[in-house]
């Protein structure tokens, strides 16, 4: 039996750190270490960031205008740098959602093509 | 070097120095995070620290990284500064170099200008006939166009023109003839025509979105003229209005048995979906738990609420949607053939089998999955926690076992809160006398 570290990780998809990020503050503002926390349990484990990619991945979605960052306490009082949506992030999640999800499904389309030409062969 | 390239540069130095300070800071605040979450979960305090920065990579690269995004934003700038004087340099001796060539030359050029404004003229003669005929055009549709005026219960469609915004906004106008949208707030609408409302939108949406051409649909009060297909849970909107009551304007207190919605108006924060306020006046908000709201006003609770949450989200400005079952004004009483799940009591109440129970995160991070029903052994099953007993506890009593239960298994220690709703024990049915006595 696989121990739990042994299961297998998934690379991201060029982009998909951004719209998890994105979609991760859609919910509220958070500090880095909070949003590797959700995308891991919204994934049920199945997606654990390289914690400090994100970091390099914040500022440029600040520089982008994406996000806006202040500093404040967490809630056992430590000091951490907070994210928030901005409403160009807002828009930005949106459209990147739309493209990941037509993405998906031409991939899937052409994954279904592939099966059903091995069939007729 | 002259004193201004020093100063210059040591002003670049130092905010070189203040960008990897903050790199340093919040790298070394995740690490502490991490660190104290690991400590939590029964790592000693070095393991904990070794194993933060373990999952935490390469620290250096990392921190090459972010230095190179943030200064670089700052190099880019200079290099924008240094190229916008060297146009202006030029833009002098080019204009130092025209005064040299003499006067045969201006006056050539004197002579082209003054057929570049003949040739204006002309061209601006022409694109006024035109208007002129397009006004006759409008002139004569509008008419047509101006019988399409806003009334209290009509519902107005908002969409971008080139679709590129999602507006995607169906709002219901309100008796005091306002209507709610996200990121503008009110907007007053009544009274006016589809292209005021239009040009109305256009000025409230400026700020947040450039060159928006906002196209309305009104879709008159007419139970005909509604518009067709599902409509997205959107505040205001009449399939909700419906099932929630009626919309109730400014100045009327809230009362038990209302339903309230609290929106950021910035549309950054999911701050819930519409909750009824219960027997003890309270109603249950993200991260404030249960709030009294009884007897306020919809923009009193508004303006507290924007008080109470600039500690979790900075300045947030929240709007406040005040929906009521059979008014007492009987404008829209449900039937009473409509059977509504009542929420139950307040914070004694006692939970009993058949009962339904709603768990919700306070910080909206946990998902409970809803609704869930306490079986005959007075047991409930909850994602996180398996099967926990719930019959013979009170409703907030229940909300601390559960908190209880997932303190250890969760580094944030959630808190949550809980919604009784009594189905199988009670279902009632509102109608317009019932509603002002619950």
């Amino acid at each position: 039996m696989a121990a739990p570290d042994d299961k297998p990780r998934i690379t991201l998809p060029q982009g998909a750190l951004e719209l998890l990020v994105l979609r991760t503050l859609a919910r509220g503002a958070r500090h880095g270490y909070a949003i590797a926390q959700a995308v891991k349990r919204s994934s049920r484990e199945a997606l654990e960031l390289e914690e400090g990619s994100l970091y390099p991945a914040l500022h440029r979605m600040e520089r982008r205008g994406w996000v806006a960052s202040q500093w404040g306490l967490t809630d056992t009082g430590r000091r951490a740098k907070f994210y928030a949506l901005t409403p160009e992030g807002k828009k930005r999640l949106a459209a990147e959602r739309r493209a990941w999800e037509r993405m998906t499904a031409a991939v899937g389309l052409v994954l279904r093509g592939r099966a059903a030409g091995g069939q007729s062969a | 070097m002259t004193l201004h390239d020093l100063a210059a540069s040591l002003g670049d130095a130092a905010q070189e120095r203040a960008v990897a300070r903050d790199v340093e800071a919040e790298l070394a605040a995740h690490l502490e995070l991490a660190a104290e979450a690991l400590q939590g979960e029964g790592h000693a305090p070095e393991a904990a620290r070794r194993l933060a920065r373990e999952r935490f990579g390469d620290l250096d690269r990392v921190r090459r990284e972010c230095l190179s995004v943030r200064l670089g934003g700052i190099h880019v700038m200079k290099k924008l500064l240094v190229v916008v004087n060297l146009v202006l340099l030029a833009a002098l001796a080019a204009a130092a170099g025209f005064a040299y060539l003499g006067h045969t030359r201006a006056v050539l050029a004197m002579e082209q200008a003054q057929l570049a404004l003949e040739q204006a003229r002309a061209e601006a003669a022409r694109a006024e006939a035109l208007a002129v005929d397009v006004s006759r055009l409008q002139a004569a549709v509008a008419p047509a166009l101006e019988a399409v005026v806003v009334e209290v219960g009509d519902v107005i469609e908002i969409l971008d023109q080139h679709r590129i915004v999602d507006l995607s906004e169906q709002a219901l106008v309100q008796p005091d003839g306002k209507v709610l949208l996200h990121d503008v707030g009110w907007i007053d609408v009544v009274g006016l025509t589809r292209e005021q409302v239009e040009q109305r939108l256009a000025e409230a949406y400026a700020p947040y979105y450039q060159d928006l051409t906002v196209n309305a649909i009104v879709h008159k009060a007419r139970p005909e003229a509604r518009p067709s297909g599902a409509l997205d849970a959107h505040p205001g909107d009449p399939a909700q209005a419906e099932s929630l009551g009626q919309i109730v304007s400014g100045g009327t207190p809230i009362v038990v048995g209302d339903t309230i919605e609290i929106l950021d108006r910035n549309g950054r924060f999911d701050l819930g979906g519409p909750r009824r306020v219960d027997a003890d006046g309270r109603v249950l908000l993200p991260r404030l738990g249960w709030t009294p709201v009884a007897g306020l006003e919809r923009d009193q609770l508004a303006e507290q609420l924007t008080v109470a949450y600039q500690p979790y989200f900075g300045q947030l400005p929240v709007d406040v949607l005040l929906h009521r079952a059979g008014s007492a004004a009987g404008s829209v009483a449900p039937s009473a053939s409509v059977v509504v799940e009542d929420v139950l009591g307040g914070a004694t109440t006692v939970i009993e089998v058949g009962d339904s129970v709603e768990v919700l995160d306070r910080q909206r991070e946990l998902d409970f999955g809803g609704r869930a029903k306490v079986a005959p052994d007075g047991k409930v099953l909850l994602p996180h926690v398996g099967w926990i007993q719930a019959a013979g506890k009170q409703r907030d009593e229940f909300a601390r076992s559960v908190t209880d239960l997932l303190a250890p298994l969760f580094v944030s220690s959630p808190t949550v809160d809980v919604i009784l709703y009594e189905r199988g024990r009670e279902v009632r049915t509102l109608s317009s006398q019932e509603s002002g006595s619950f």
